[in-house]
């Protein structure tokens, strides 16, 4: 299957102006284009294919949301192009939004005063979804949603987590076969992530609808991601499976061995040993340096063994250390916006 | 896309009418408190009788067609005279997300209602000076029919003046003091007789700021007060024109917009 | 005392920031004056002079009200109140240890120094090289035009007080700005002397709070009336304080018994 979301080469460097002292100071900077470039995102290239469940990783500032937009068509690159289904969204602005769901988890995108229903009625009218599929999709999203429940209840009275259901069911409304979804789950309670997780597992599988989506929880990303690229200070520092960025880190992995009886001292290897408590000794290794048998086996040296645990790295560590890690790039400031927390209809 | 859009203000109606003694207070607030303005007028004319040949009932005819035009433009481009907060906010990112016109999309997603408190009130002085003026024979009926037909059509220009205030927000953000500079002020003035300002100032009212166009500059024809038959098919086109010139200004900063981020 | 001059200079330097935009405002500010004295020349031009306003002393008075605007009139939206009310944060704001009426008419002040200085100077500027500035007479009009500036800016901080606080009973508190808006039109003789307008109005408008804004000092300025019309605004000063205290404590209470 071809690629259907390609980035090529994309760089978005912003202008901040100076501010300059004074009156005249303040007009001359509404005039002069003088001033400071920040590389929010820098020479970034990549293709996802029709179907895939991509995750995109990142520090806050460190440049998910500007590449988004310019996926979507908010932004124009500086430099470089986007391709979605082998389209623009800067010249072909509307043909390719109208292929295309976006969902922001800090923003909703229905109608504040009125009923969930409303704002679908006229999404549904506005993407040119025809009577019969609208019913199908309503029925399907009350399945998968259970939106049903409060399709009648204005926006306003929804807890976070039933207006994060209604705003998948928005962009799904018209069945587009690209998705992006910036933090989907922010801010919701254990129950509610869940839902959101199995609907985006579903429609994904189902559907073969391409996702990509930005997150901060790493659950997200276990659950649901085929693969992960993950981007700071404005480069792509990883692309790949995540058992790939395991091994990239180098984070190590742990191994719990249990032995017949104690082992005298403690055993000696290319590991580090991480606790011993009688018969049961933890040692932590690099799976880039040494296979999990080969730590096996000459720990098998001490004495029988009993019983093994593996116990793979906390993605959340090895995201941790890949942030660490100063990329090339790493000169270049990130691009932070201030925390929005204005919750109004777009529809 | 007309059709759409007629389902947005539905839909931004039935929002509104969540809280109906809101709107029906601001009806007729807005009705009693824009007649204010015409009060300040006639208290001029109580006492001398004429503003640079004009008297009451003729100042009351631009008054009202003025009124029509900036209530329609208040009730309908709520959204549009708000515009600051999609900028300051960056709210405006959703507009760009649907596949139609952004100004589209932006005027269909709120109305203001009970800002036709305002046009009715000009709607009211209108007819009142109109009869009178019929009356008297300073004016013919058709006449009439072309200021009821102008009040309608001239919405355009406080339309375009927040158009172009807004579109000049994607390079400055901040609109809120321009707009009293490109919106209130012109328009105040249109409650009177250009004629009555220095020349500097009826050349603005009737090129960069075309508020003259609504009511003044046809009016003062139809009364035989000066100008010629051009005036009746000039206005409306100079209107058009206006207002497609201020949507190309809108184009052009939309695509500013995305070339630069917020 | 140390809060208040502060918190004063705080909003001053926040409004310094936006000056560049603010000479716009004032670009807007001089055209709606000239609108005015345009207009009151083609009306007072045929007759002849008129008493008290003939067309030099309505030029000088609109002038002098559109600067005056900015410093009684052109404040924040019930002085921010409004705001905290709808957040909840004028709980924390009540329970500070300063005097939360005081408190927050000083805090105003910021914005009115600053008002005066970038926006009143400039337009008296303009407007004195094209309409002349009246020079006082006698040497009295000095400290009572003072006055009555002083007792102008009081009651119009008073009167947006007044809104500011109303929003602890009421949301309809954007009507209430476009209320203050229009009874100042009507009644604060800003654009059309208290005196000119038909009875019963200009009975209605003298009583009102809105003449000590406009109309009064107005009169002081161009030496149409003497100390005997600072009587009236320092009436309604004291009787807007004590209205500002008692819905103060009003609001204090209801705080204290809904908990905001």
């Amino acid at each position: 299957m071809g690629a259907i979301v390609e980035a090529i080469h994309l760089s978005k460097v912003f202008r901040v102006a100076k501010d300059r002292p004074g009156v005249l100071g303040a007009l001359r900077g509404l005039v002069s284009r003088e001033g400071r470039d920040i590389t929010a995102v820098d020479d970034i290239s990549f293709a996802i294919d029709t179907g895939e469940f991509v995750g995109y990783l990142g520090p806050n500032g460190a440049g998910k949301s500007t590449t988004i937009k310019m996926l979507a068509g908010i932004l124009h690159p500086t430099r470089g192009e986007v391709r979605v289904e082998g389209k623009s969204p800067q010249r072909q602005r509307r043909e390719v939004v109208r292929r295309l769901g976006v969902v922001f988890g800090q923003r909703t995108q229905a109608w504040w005063d009125l009923p969930v229903r409303d704002t679908l009625e006229l999404l549904a009218a506005m993407y040119g979804v025809k009577p019969k599929e609208y019913r199908a999709s309503l029925k399907r999203f009350d399945e998968l949603l259970e939106i049903g429940a409060f399709l009648d209840v204005p926006v306003r009275k929804l807890s976070l987590g039933q207006r994060m259901r209604a705003d998948l069911a928005a962009a799904w409304l018209h069945r587009p076969p690209v998705v992006f979804l910036d933090e989907p789950t922010v801010g919701l309670d254990a129950v509610a992530k869940r839902r959101v997780r199995e609907f985006l597992k579903e429609v994904n599988r189902q559907e073969g609808t391409t996702i990509l989506l930005t997150t901060h929880d790493m659950d997200d990303i276990e659950v649901l991601c085929s693969r992960v690229m993950v981007i700071n200070h404005g480069r792509l520092v990883y692309d790949g499976d995540l058992t790939g960025l395991r091994r990239a880190v180098g984070a190590p992995s742990e191994l719990r061995v249990e032995f017949a009886a104690p082992v005298g001292e403690p055993p000696s290897g290319p590991w580090t040993l991480v606790a011993q408590e009688g018969a049961a000794v933890t040692v932590a290794f690099d799976r880039s340096t040494v296979t999990a048998a080969e730590v096996i086996s000459r720990l098998s040296r001490c004495g029988d063994i009993r019983d093994v645990y593996m116990a793979e790295p906390d993605i959340e560590r090895v995201i941790e250390a890949l942030y660490r890690q100063e990329g090339p790039g790493s000169h270049h400031a990130g691009q932070s916006r201030p925390p929005v927390d204005r919750r109004r209809a777009l529809g | 896309m007309i059709a759409l859009y007629l389902r947005s203000v539905q839909a931004a109606l039935r929002a509104k009418m969540q809280y109906r003694t809101d709107f029906l207070t601001g009806l007729v607030l807005y009705g009693v408190l824009s007649a204010t303005d015409f009060l300040m007028v006639a208290a001029i004319l109580a006492r001398f009788s004429r503003i640079g040949g004009w008297d009451v009932y003729e100042v009351g005819l631009l008054y009202g067609m003025a009124s029509i035009a900036m209530g329609l433009y208040r009730t309908f481009g709520a959204e549009l005279h708000a515009f600051e907060r999609y900028l300051v906010y960056g709210e405006f990112d959703a507009l760009l997300l649907r596949p139609w016109p952004t100004l589209l999309t932006l005027l269909g997603r709120s109305v203001e209602p009970e800002r036709l408190g305002a046009v009715l009130q000009g709607a009211v002085i209108l007819a009142v000076a109109g009869h009178r003026l019929v009356e008297t024979g300073a004016l013919s009926p058709l006449g009439l029919a072309y200021v009821a037909a102008g009040s309608l059509l001239g919405t355009l220009v406080p339309l375009s003046l927040s158009l172009i205030t807004a579109a000049a927000g994607f390079w400055v953000v901040r609109i809120g003091d321009l707009q009293t500079f490109t919106m209130y002020a012109p328009v105040t003035a249109s409650h009177y007789p250009l004629t009555v300002y220095p020349r500097w100032l009826r050349t603005l009212l009737t090129s960069a700021l075309p508020v003259g166009f609504i009511n003044f500059v046809p009016v003062q024809y139809l009364l035989g007060k000066g100008g010629g038959a051009w005036a009746l098919w000039v206005s409306p086109l100079v209107v058009v024109g206006f207002a497609l010139l201020a949507y190309g200004f809108w184009r052009l900063g939309e695509r500013h917009y995305q070339s630069t981020g917020t | 005392m140390n809060a208040y001059i502060l918190s004063a200079a705080k909003a001053y330097r926040r409004h310094l920031q936006y000056r560049a935009a603010h000479v716009v405002n004032n670009v807007a500010s001089a055209i709606f004056g000239f609108m005015y004295i345009a207009i009151w020349q083609a009306a007072t031009g045929g007759t002849a002079a008129t008493g008290d306003y003939e067309a030099t002393n309505m030029a000088r008075w609109v002038a002098f009200n559109q600067a005056m605007l900015w410093a009684a009139v052109f404040l924040t939206n019930g002085l921010g109140i409004p705001e905290t009310v709808r957040s909840g944060s004028v709980g924390v704001d009540m329970l500070r240890p300063v005097d939360y009426h005081l408190f927050v008419m000083t805090r105003e002040l910021g914005t009115i120094g600053y008002n005066i200085l970038y926006r009143c100077l400039p337009l008296a500027v303009v407007f004195g090289l094209v309409v002349g500035v009246q020079v006082p007479e006698q040497l009295v009009t000095y400290p009572l035009l003072l006055a009555a500036i002083a007792l102008a800016i009081y009651n119009g901080l008073c009167l947006r007080y007044l809104i500011g606080i109303s929003s602890f009973w009421t949301v309809q508190i954007r009507f209430a700005n476009h209320l203050y808006y229009t009874l100042h039109t009507a009644f604060s003789g800003f654009l059309v002397p208290i005196d000119l307008l038909p009875p019963p109005w200009d009975t209605v408008a003298r009583l009102l709070p809105f003449a000590p804004l406009h109309h009064d000092p107005a009169r002081l300025y161009l030496e149409l009336s003497g100390a005997e019309a600072l009587a009236w605004p320092a009436g309604w000063a004291v009787t807007l304080t004590v209205l500002c205290r008692v819905l103060t404590n009003g609001a204090r209470r209801r705080l204290e018994v809904q908990g905001g």
